[in-house]
């Protein structure tokens, strides 16, 4: 039970941050809210799993079973309240209204748990269990009423809908036929997946055409976005969660969200908002007093959304960007890093914000401030302290309480600013309301003062729009991390420095091919980063040539940039600008499918052109591309280059794919390319009913054709001429068992040691598991298509359920199923702190020093041999004059032949003193090297560690020993 | 078989298959006879999802497509700089014309016509003259609704860091400039703008310049001053208004580019109404929505509220001052009040809402007997006048008897309109109000469709006791017992003509006495050869007129047409009779 109400919080920290993300996305499309929810969502169903499968990386393991803290009593509140939408009478929400107030009276108090203490454990899990048995009979019922109603239902065979509902298919690309089911009731709903159904109401048929297409823009649109299975996806898990209101909130939002992004994509189908609006409103008031409300189904006109759906559809400004597979499995990743980073703090000692280690995970400071981000939206709410007396930074802030003062300056300078905002934020402690931050203007001296503050640690940041950098205290560089400042009972901090970075800005004129300016050309400003120890490039700002081919990039902190620009897709309505505040944000990847024109040659053939992005100078090569040094503060002007070399001929490559019974294989087939950018274009060709293929406006180059699920993946190369015959055979997914042997351990399930991390399994109550879990992670990672994640992912249900995927047993048994035949990376997480992986090998293939490639079956077992008496490093950095160095980053890099085990490395951030401390280390060789500013993740790269190489501090580990090591810190380029 | 026979025999062959059409043409500039290099003319098969084909322009402004299908094609031109043009266009942005091309058809010269577009340029400032950075700039241009003048967004841009901004490939025209904070758009309240759709395929200069996708500032952070009861966020109008109907309009030739549009953004002070929605006893009503929309004015802009949930009250913020109309809505009980906003707040609105009264009537057929064949098709709807959004349509069904029942019926002024003969005009892309079909009467039946001999009909008359009401409107004041006689004939006129040879010019049908009856209101394009036809038209005088270049449903603003009144044709159309006109003169 405990380990429930654990999960509990942890789920309700990742919904909060979706639910502030969210909030955060408001003037973002529909649609992306709706994703970022949803992967919210999953990312909570999944914190039971993540939490085991996540290791506690810094924070040493309790020896016991860490005990959570009691649910805040405000979770068990019907969540009625914390939605204003339910007011509205006679609605479809009013059944789920009835269903919170079960719970209620279902949850024990807390007098009641007081007094029969002993049960109070056993009560609650039977609260629970009655609670959720409630809600998931619900549920069903809901889908019966639905099945029972279509089955009564008359199937619309022809007229009106049957023909409008075809067209717009085809324009949705929707491979499963609609079934229009007009009922004798006052509905209007879509229910199902595969044969997705829409009933309307009584009558419906001889609804004229207007409203008719209105509607089937809009249900179909739910259809191809599979929003009823989210729909019920999201049911699913709060009836789990019954008792989180949290859960209550995110599903309605869920709803809103995606009955808006629907709007969102029928207005894009070019229907003017002003007719939606009036056809929805009229919709609303002919389906008002239903006799029926489905509630397993999703209904177009709620007239509790409405308010907000017309402002929605109004608003000519209002983003209606759909989401594409790729930034919805990047916002996926991105939630489950979130929920994973969260699933593995243990809830006691430190705040939040401190125990989430630096880089264990690549992903976990983005994630980070994405949270701190949304932590701080709140902030247009907060009033300025200067019209506000008391400060809200701690309401319980004791008398004498420490006030802290400062000035903001130019970085460098000693300029001040004035009129920047800055922000003061308290770090929660454990368990602790997150509050908001306090806001005030630097005066026209660039001084600021912030008083009556209760002693902890403070988030101190300066802001200021027009031309600088977000600065944060305690950053060694603009980009650098930060560092919260402690303030002691009563202590008056004076003196605190915020440096602000000045950006710069880069202008020019884009031509085309001959010569003349070219207008709505996109022109964007690259930057290379890292990710995952890979570099890669980022999309820092997007903008648009205007009719004299200007363009104007600005917000650019200094570093090297660069500039790319291609012709603007004609399909779009909307210009994909990007402009974020400076040194915030940045785009990965967005992908588009290539605009193809057929150029009529001189001698009349007809020719396949695309344009692809060409970087300054004017070039289609990457390695040809000169970067733009920007220093601070600068304005480069004459940046001035033609897309000329973009248009190239395009190719066709056809074949046929099939699977391993040499069926044809159905849905689409991609040619990715196997170049990573962030600005990729994706031909795509929907496969034909005897699985031929024929993809369009392919550049030359390298691609991996993708077809099925898991998909079949063909490298293929792209020359001069059209590639045929192309034979893609998808295969089965394989099985691989494995086992893990403890060394000194050899009955792993009886030996005491190991029995004390016994945990019951994910999946399967009654069976117990250790905390280690492997992954076996795809390579390359390609777009659109989310790497494999170990355990039982929703939606990727095990086939014929049992232990989820590269769960270890307490035998030290594993077992992966329906592991698609390509590369992959095997990684480790949920190891206790000084264990580590000493070998695993396939067969005699070793395969955590390198990529393993699974054969299409093997009988051979996966042997994994874990040491448990990994040696440990506590160490200090220092600078050249020997004084230590506090938010450096030490990087335990492995020496030869292990520089390719990236479970070998380990990194921390060092503290005030300059200490760090890593631990679980396999003997070896290692060194220690020392950044004052580097890129998380990027010292996987050799490139930028060769260069440092003498820097590093030699140090040899052996089984259990503990090693002492002063580094000296590289110091930041400045 | 010889060479030539081969030749021969594959020409045949071609011609068989239908590809080897081609079209040879022109592009030149619209004043001036040159040849335009470098366009890129795009040809589109008509109900072809494939790509167009494309050919660029030689130095003299020829193209070419060879090897073409026989077929119906569109051809449009486009070139940086110009307005893109289509073959046929009367105007840049109006309509073009199909080309049909028979199998193995050699066309030549071909004219499109382009014209050079035009830019707007210039800075947004803050109060203190600072760069305002990502603010929104709109281009509005004057269309009609429903026989308003209303503003409509027809481009909007951001500006850079320095505050530039710069609005392109504008078709000549008169424009307005507004601009507004990018943070402070409003989005859940203040004024929502009206954009409507592009009316042509390609028209890329009419389409919307808007961001995709933009970060919100870091930690919440706001470029502008935070908003208060002191300050409220408007669009602000070149040279400097918060009131579009004081702004300076812009007059855009071809190829002109007018620098120096700057606007200095400020909050307004805002007004704040606050009040209750009452009932008919002075109790609150919760839950109502409240609409609101500026009365008398070129903004066709609304706003939703809700009201407090448990006591009836509601606040309205960042009101800045005109004539507003509040319409609150709650379940089936609605009410409005009309109100002046000057330079303080308002306190202690109260909006009473009731459930509206019943009105009965009967619809009677002139010549034959109202019988079965109708039940059901007719419906009797009130249009409220002016149709504001959100304001809801009572209508009801007539029965056999020619009998019906319309229920909540408001007090306050109406047009009657029976479906299905009063609908829209056949432009009815303008005048949206119209072609909104009325809300449906709860769990009643949509309506079927009519017997062939009433397909024709119209309205002739609706009386409620002596008073015309179909001419001059229904006025509904709290109690009124009277019943409407509505009369249906079946015998229209029809109208028809020519303007000479001249394709796409917009004739538009005016009843002479300008009277609020949309369903006299009628117009059309001509066709290839300058032809024109109305069908179902009410007996009655009419002003015909013909155009060039017109807003589509200008012709409903009296205004507008005041100018015009004798230089259309005016006919008279009688039962049943047939009016031709030739030779109408084309208005510019």
């Amino acid at each position: 039970m405990t380990l429930l109400l654990g999960y509990a919080i942890k789920s309700s920290i990742v919904l909060m941050v979706a639910l502030f993300g969210v909030a955060l996305l408001r003037r973002r499309s529909a649609a992306s809210r709706h994703a970022l929810l949803f992967a919210g969502i999953v990312a909570a169903a999944t914190v039971p799993l993540l939490a085991i499968v996540v290791p506690a990386r810094t924070i040493p393991m309790p020896a016991q079973v860490p005990e959570f803290l009691p649910p805040d009593p405000a979770a068990a509140t019907p969540p009625a309240t914390t939605e204003p939408y339910y007011e509205v009478s006679a609605s479809p929400v009013d059944e789920v209204d009835e269903m919170v107030a079960i719970p209620q009276t279902a949850h024990p108090t807390d007098a009641q748990a007081g007094t029969f203490s002993l049960d109070r454990s056993q009560l609650l899990l039977w609260a629970w269990i009655s609670g959720v048995a409630l809600l998931v009979a619900h549920l069903l019922a809901g889908v019966a009423q639905l099945v029972v109603v279509s089955r009564r239902a008359r199937v619309l065979t022809e007229g009106a809908w049957v023909e409008i509902a075809e067209e717009i298919s085809r324009r949705y690309g929707l491979t499963s036929r609609i079934r229009l089911l007009e009922t004798s009731q006052a509905v209007l709903a879509t229910w199902g997946v595969f044969r997705p159904k829409l009933l309307v109401p009584d009558g419906a048929s001889s609804w004229p055409a207007e409203r008719i297409r209105i509607v089937l823009h809009h249900e179909l649109a739910h259809v191809r976005r599979y929003d009823w299975l989210v729909q019920m996806f999201a049911e699913a898990l709060r009836a789990f969660y019954w008792f989180n209101p949290l859960c209550w909130v995110a599903c309605e939002k869920l709803v809103q969200e995606s009955e808006q992004a629907c709007d969102d994509i029928a207005l894009s189908c070019g229907i003017a908002g002003t007719d939606y609006a009036q056809q929805l409103l009229a919709l609303t008031i002919a389906l008002k007093h239903p006799k029926t409300t489905l509630s397993a189904a999703i209904s177009m006109a709620r007239p509790s959304t409405l308010e907000r759906r017309f402002n929605a559809l109004l608003n000519p400004g209002e983003n209606r960007r759909s989401v594409s597979a790729t930034s919805l499995a990047v916002t996926m990743a991105a939630a489950l890093t979130v929920a994973g980073s969260i699933a593995s703090l243990r809830l006691v000692a430190e705040p939040l914000l401190m125990t989430l280690p630096q880089p264990a995970a690549p992903m976990v400071p983005e994630a980070l401030h994405a949270l701190t981000s949304a932590l701080m939206t709140f902030m247009p709410q907060v009033p300025l302290q200067s019209q506000v007396p008391a400060v809200p930074a701690n309401a319980s802030a004791p008398a004498g309480a420490g006030s802290i003062e400062g000035t903001v300056v130019k970085s460098g300078t000693t300029e001040q600013i004035p009129g920047a905002t800055v922000s003061l934020q308290r770090i929660p402690g454990p368990g602790a309301a997150v509050t908001p931050p306090t806001l005030i203007q630097s005066g026209t001296d660039g001084k600021f003062a912030f008083s009556n503050l209760a002693p902890g640690s403070y988030r101190l940041v300066a802001l200021r729009a027009d031309g600088f950098v977000v600065a944060e205290h305690g950053q060694q560089t603009f980009n650098g991390r930060g560092r919260p400042v402690p303030l002691l009972d009563g202590q008056r901090l004076t003196n605190v420095s915020l440096a602000m970075m000045p950006t710069g800005s880069i202008f020019g004129r884009v031509f085309d091919r001959d010569g003349d300016p070219l207008g709505r050309a996109q022109v964007q400003a690259l930057q290379a980063t890292y990710r995952e120890g890979r570099r890669i490039l980022k999309i820092i700002q997007s903008v648009q040539t205007n009719d004299v081919g200007e363009y104007r990039l600005f917000w650019l902190p200094p570093g090297p940039y660069y500039i790319t620009a291609r012709p603007e897709d004609p399909r779009r309505r909307n210009v994909p600008l990007y402009v974020a505040y400076p040194g915030t944000g940045g785009v990965f990847e967005q992908a588009a499918p290539p605009v193809l024109t057929h150029r009529v040659l001189e001698n009349g053939t007809v020719s396949e052109e695309s344009f692809v992005l060409v970087y300054y100078p004017g070039t289609t090569e990457f390695p040809s591309a000169a970067p733009i040094d920007l220093r601070p503060g600068d304005s480069l002007g004459g940046i001035n280059f033609s897309v000329g070399a973009g248009q190239v001929q395009t190719r066709h490559v056809r074949g046929r794919a099939i699977d391993a019974n040499g069926q044809p294989l159905t849905g689409n087939v991609l040619a990715v390319s196997r170049t990573p950018h962030p600005n990729a274009t994706i031909p795509s060709a929907t496969l034909g009913g005897d699985g031929r293929f024929d993809i369009g406006g392919v550049v030359p180059g390298s691609y991996y054709i993708l077809a099925g699920n898991p998909p079949a993946i063909v490298p293929i190369e792209v020359g001069g001429l059209d590639l045929e015959n192309v034979a893609v055979v998808s295969r089965p997914g394989v099985e691989l068992n494995g086992r893990i042997v403890i060394e000194g351990k050899p009955a792993i399930d009886t030996d005491p040691d190991v029995a004390r991390l016994q945990a019951n399994c994910p999946g399967a109550a009654t069976v117990r598991c250790l905390p280690i879990r492997l992954n076996l992670v795809a390579e390359p990672a390609l777009l659109g298509f989310p790497q494999e994640v170990p355990a039982g992912m929703p939606g990727m249900a095990q086939p014929g359920g049992g232990i989820p995927n590269g769960v270890v047993l307490a035998d030290g048994m594993f077992t992966f199923r329906n592991l698609s035949v390509r590369e992959h990376r095997l990684a480790f997480t949920g190891l206790p702190p000084d264990w580590y992986v000493r070998s695993a090998r396939l067969g005699s293939l070793d395969v955590i020093s390198s990529l393993v490639s699974f054969p299409a079956a093997t009988t051979d077992r996966l042997e994994v041999v874990i040491g448990t008496s990994g040696g440990r490093i506590e160490g200090r950095v220092v600078n050249a004059t020997g004084q230590p160095v506090a938010s450096a980053t030490a990087v335990l890099v492995p020496e030869a032949p292990n520089r390719s085990r990236r479970d070998f490395y380990r990194s921390a951030v060092t503290d005030d003193a300059g200490v760090f401390r890593f631990q679980g280390i396999a003997p070896g060789d290692y060194k220690v090297f020392a950044w004052e500013e580097i890129e998380v993740s990027s010292w996987l790269d050799p490139a930028i560690v060769r260069p440092h190489e003498s820097r590093g501090k030699a140090v040899r580990i052996q089984a259990g020993t503990r090693e002492n090591v002063e580094a000296v810190v590289i110091p930041a380029e400045r | 078989m010889s060479t030539s026979s081969v030749a021969l025999l594959v020409f045949l062959l071609q011609a068989v298959a239908g590809q080897n059409a081609s079209i040879q043409g022109r592009v030149t500039a619209a004043e001036a006879p040159n040849g335009l290099a470098r366009v890129t003319v795009e040809l589109r098969r008509i109900g072809e999802a494939d790509a167009p084909l494309i050919s660029s322009t030689t130095e003299d402004g020829r193209f070419v497509f060879t090897n073409l299908p026989a077929g119906q094609y569109r051809m449009t031109a486009r070139r940086n700089g110009l307005v893109p043009g289509e073959y046929g266009q009367r105007n840049p942005g109006s309509p073009g014309l199909p080309i049909t091309l028979a199998a193995g058809q050699q066309l030549r010269d071909v004219p499109i016509v382009m014209t050079p577009s035009a830019a707007i340029s210039g800075r947004i400032l803050s109060r203190t003259g600072k760069p305002v950075v990502n603010a929104e700039v709109m281009a509005m241009k004057v269309s009609f609704q429903d026989g308003r003048r209303v503003l409509t967004l027809v481009q909007s841009a951001r500006t850079n860091d320095l505050g530039e901004y710069r609005l392109y490939w504008l078709t000549p025209g008169k424009y307005y400039v507004s601009s507004i904070p990018w943070d402070e758009r409003p989005i859940g309240g203040g004024v929502v703008l009206n954009a409507s759709a592009p009316a042509a395929p390609v028209d890329i200069a009419r389409m919307t310049v808007l961001a995709g996708d933009t970060a919100r500032a870091p930690l919440g952070f706001q470029p502008t001053a935070p908003p208060s009861d002191l300050e409220a966020w408007v669009p602000i109008y070149f040279p400097g208004t918060a009131n579009e109907d004081s702004a300076s309009v812009i007059e855009l030739e071809a190829g002109a580019s007018v620098r120096g549009i700057d606007v200095n953004l400020a909050p307004v002070r805002p007004r704040r109404l606050r009040g209750t929605v009452v009932d008919a006893q002075g109790q609150p009503v919760s839950g109502a929505q409240i609409f609101r929309s500026r009365t008398a004015s070129t903004s066709n802009t609304f706003t939703q509220e809700m009201v407090h949930p448990s006591d009836g009250t509601f606040e309205i913020r960042g009101v800045i001052p005109g004539s507003y109309t509040l319409l609150a809505i709650s379940g089936d009980r609605a009410g409005k009040i009309t109100l002046d906003v000057s330079e303080t707040d308002v306190e202690g609105i109260r909006i009473p809402v009731a459930v509206g009264s019943a009105m009965s009537g009967r619809v009677s057929i002139e010549g034959q007997a109202i019988g079965n064949a109708v039940t059901g098709s007719l419906r009797v709807s009130l249009r409220p006048d002016p149709l504001l959004p959100g304001l809801p349509i009572p209508a009801g069904n007539v029965g056999a008897d020619g009998a019906f029942m319309i229920g909540q019926v408001m007090p306050g002024n109406y047009l009657v309109t029976v479906q299905p003969f009063q609908l829209a005009p056949p432009v009815a892309t303008a005048q949206r109000g119209n072609a909104m079909p009325p809300a449906p009467q709860r769990g009643g039946p949509a309506l079927p469709p009519l017997p062939p001999a009433l397909q024709n009909a119209y309205v002739k008359s609706v009386r409620l006791g002596a008073v015309d009401v179909l001419n001059n409107g229904l006025s509904v004041d709290a109690q009124s017992g009277a019943a409407l006689e509505v009369v249906i004939a079946s015998n229209p006129g029809r109208v028809d003509g020519d303007v000479g040879r001249l394709p796409n010019a917009t004739v538009a049908l005016v009843p002479a006495a300008r009277m609020r009856r949309p369903d006299l209101y009628k117009s059309v394009l001509t066709d290839a050869e300058g032809r024109f036809e109305f069908q179902g038209v009410p007996p009655g005088e009419y002003l015909l007129l013909a155009w060039n270049n017109v807003e589509p449903g200008a012709w409903m603003n009296a205004d507008f047409l005041k100018p015009y009144e004798d230089r259309g044709r005016l006919v008279r159309v009688g039962e049943g009779s047939r009016q031709t006109v030739t030779q109408l003169s084309v208005l510019d």
